[in-house]
């Protein structure tokens, strides 16, 4: 009897939803000509792994892995944050739940144990995402609690950085802070001021880190030290609604594709960022 | 003067006959269906599709209509007229509840198989609903009335009844949790009837919570935490599920007072305790929402602070509950939640909400005055997790306090 109730709910959950095509959250990552993008689960948070060889349409690629990590559906609306570098996703677990604890939301998620470990069934696969221990606490969220407690205009994103650092960025009442774990302490920058009121991504590409705005302005920053300088901004003809990315890691390239040839296309990924594509320079 | 008088009613039988009908016939209402601008399109609580129209037909379909006050509802209907000599037309009317009738209209019957059928069509009612006043009808009666003298006598012809919604100002604007669901108009409106301010709409909304019992418009229960491991967390899964997590509950108390237009920003609180590091090792990250027993102080030599030590194996919860290996502390039955004298009590974050300065927690239908009355009155103990698979536990509510962060649903 344990827990086959929720597990029929759940699968009944799953089957309603098997077949309705979901929004790709935020990117698409290429590492060793495989891509990886991830939908999200909107009953339980969770994120739901898609995987396949770049020479691939991706949308004929129905089986996903789903993963212990997610994002909850609220307004304002901030897709699920993740990077994935040698096999190993980085994300903020931003699921709704009374047991996960922002404080421990920072997860690190080796896929290939992530896919082996699927005879888990989905309640098993919620409560991992609370119980797998975060690689750092969530400094970052304390500090800006600190500064204010009232959320207002707050996103955040995260990425892996040069060497195995964290990225990661973070706003709240117009303030942007960027902040860098190099696996035992954190730094951040100093208040950058900003105008959100949507969802940001943040990008790194070798020791550039950028923040993509929704409207498509791009402020390129380089950090030496404590010291966080902005290179450069460029406005692109974009915005992360209608957009996805695309996170070459082979070429250390950043593109981005209209939603829509992304939902309509028959051709592999590679043909399609050939044809599609537009890059972004950072 | 007598014969006068016998011979002038004799005229007056004799004559009346001639001007009124002198067919047998019967009417009915087969479907009748609201619009207008004031019109509040109502979801299904279930898939959350608006409900459309027809609102109301013969064959038992009975969906409500929800306006905003102050706004004029606009009525049509059809009607079947079986007869063998039909009129070419007749005029309908109807008189409605609180005096918010319908006006005449000719009607032309149109032969349908072996009857008639004639069409009101969409008209506004004569008067509007009383402004800035949240009402109730349940129902809304329309007394539908047919004339075949251009309105000079009218024969009652057939009667609808409908649930009515109406609101006390235009509802907050949809997002992507907060839409305008059918239960949260049937327990807005019916627990708000005759509310004109802010203040007096969420005093009488919140009283819904004070029992326990939050019922959808069906009749059945919203659990808090049906089940021990529920995954739900949003108002559109509780009304769907009616098996919910805390953040529901907040949620469905401000979708009560939004759907009636008021504004309240930073409504929406959510509290965990503050990550304070234990001597132990590790920090503080869970309560536990009363009643738990506590026994043996397993762990009191090894973290004397936290000494009450349950160790689990793979999962501690289950749908009826919580399973620990060893149990230092046990679950008991405590504060009651909605439609549940013993729901899920071991927690990292809890969802609550402010309004004017008081913070309402619709899962328990208690308020607080200051966030650190919380942990007083509902807590029994802080957790911490100091190795896999085991929680660690201390009675001393004083080794830490609950964070808040504010956001406006």
């Amino acid at each position: 009897m344990k827990n086959t109730l929720l597990v029929s709910l759940l699968l009944t959950i799953f089957a309603q939803f098997a077949f309705a095509q979901k929004a790709i959250e935020r990117k698409i990552i290429i590492e060793h000509a495989q891509f990886y993008y991830c939908t999200v689960n909107n009953d339980l948070q969770l994120a739901e792994l898609h995987n396949g060889n770049v020479q691939q349409n991706i949308n004929n690629v129905s089986a996903y892995n789903i993963l212990p990590v997610g994002r909850e559906i609220s307004d304002p609306f901030v897709p699920l944050c993740f990077d994935i570098n040698k096999g190993e996703m980085l994300a903020i677990n931003w699921i709704l739940n009374s047991n996960n604890s922002r404080n421990d939301a920072l997860k690190k998620i080796n896929l290939a144990e992530a896919i082996k470990s699927q005879n888990l069934n989905p309640a098993q696969v919620l409560e991992q995402s609370f119980l797998i221990p975060p690689i750092a606490a969530y400094e970052p969220w304390q500090f800006m609690l600190r500064r204010n407690n009232t959320l207002s205009n707050n996103f955040f994103d995260i990425a892996w950085g040069k060497d195995n650092t964290v990225l990661l960025a973070l706003c709240n009442q117009n303030e942007l802070f960027i902040w860098m774990y190099n696996g035992s302490e954190w730094k951040h920058s100093d208040a950058i001021p900003v105008n959100f009121h949507q969802y940001f991504s943040l990008i790194a590409v070798g020791t550039k880190i950028g923040i993509l705005s929704s409207e498509g302005v791009l402020n390129t920053y380089s950090v030496t030290g404590n010291q966080w300088k902005l290179q450069k901004q460029i406005k692109y003809p974009m915005n992360l609604q209608t957009s996805t990315l695309v996170i070459d890691k082979d070429n250390q390239k950043v593109l981005y594709l209209n939603n829509n040839d992304v939902e309509q296309s028959k051709l592999s990924l590679t043909q399609l960022m050939k044809s599609k594509a537009k890059k972004i320079i950072l | 003067m007598k014969k006068l008088l016998l011979l002038f009613l004799s005229i007056l039988l004799y004559v009346e006959p001639i001007w009124a009908q002198d067919f047998q016939y019967s009417i009915s209402a087969s479907q009748v269906q609201f619009s207008g601008t004031g019109y509040i399109n109502i979801r299904q609580d279930s898939l959350a599709t608006i409900y459309t129209a027809p609102h109301w037909n013969a064959t038992g379909l009975r969906l409500p209509a929800g306006f905003v006050s102050g706004s004029i509802m606009k009525v049509g209907a059809n009607f079947t007229f079986n007869c063998s000599q039909a009129p070419d037309s007749l005029s309908i009317r109807a008189l409605g509840s609180d005096s918010i009738n319908l006006p005449m209209q000719t009607v032309h019957l149109v032969p349908s198989s072996s009857s008639f059928t004639c069409t009101y069509k969409d008209t506004l009612a004569t008067k509007s609903f009383i402004a800035g006043t949240v009402n109730y009808y349940a129902p809304f009666n329309f007394y539908w009335q047919i004339s075949f003298d251009h309105g000079v006598t009218w024969i009652n012809a057939d009667t609808t009844d409908h649930k009515i919604y109406v609101t006390r100002s235009a509802p907050m604007v949809e997002t992507a949790n907060f839409k305008y669901f059918h239960t949260v108009l049937e327990l807005s409106c019916k627990d708000a009837k005759g509310e004109t301010t802010d203040t007096g709409i969420i005093s009488k909304c919140w009283n819904e919570f004070l029992d326990h019992v939050v019922l959808n418009y069906k009749g059945d229960s919203l659990f808090y935490y049906k089940t021990f491991n529920s995954p739900y967390v949003t108002l559109p899964n509780l009304l769907r599920y009616r098996n919910a997590e805390c953040y529901t509950f907040a949620q469905l108390f401000l979708a009560l007072i939004k759907i009636q237009g008021v504004v309240r920003t930073n409504n929406y609180v959510y509290i965990t305790p503050n990550p304070v590091a234990s001597p132990c090792g590790g920090t503080i990250n869970r309560f536990l929402v009363k009643n738990w027993n506590f026994g043996v102080k397993s762990d009191s030599v090894a973290c004397p602070s936290f000494p009450y030590k349950n160790t689990y194996s793979g999962s501690y919860i289950t749908p009826s509950g919580y399973v620990f290996t060893t149990a230092d502390a046990t679950d008991q039955v405590g504060i009651n939640g909605q439609c549940n004298n013993n729901p899920s009590s071991f927690f990292n974050n809890h969802q609550i909400t402010k309004i004017d300065g008081v913070y309402y927690d619709a899962c328990y239908g208690v308020t607080f005055k200051l966030l650190t009355d919380i942990k007083t009155t509902a807590f029994d103990g802080w957790g911490i997790q100091l190795s896999a698979n085991t929680y660690n536990f201390t009675t001393d509510m004083s080794k830490d306090d609950l964070q808040e962060s504010i956001t406006t649903w």
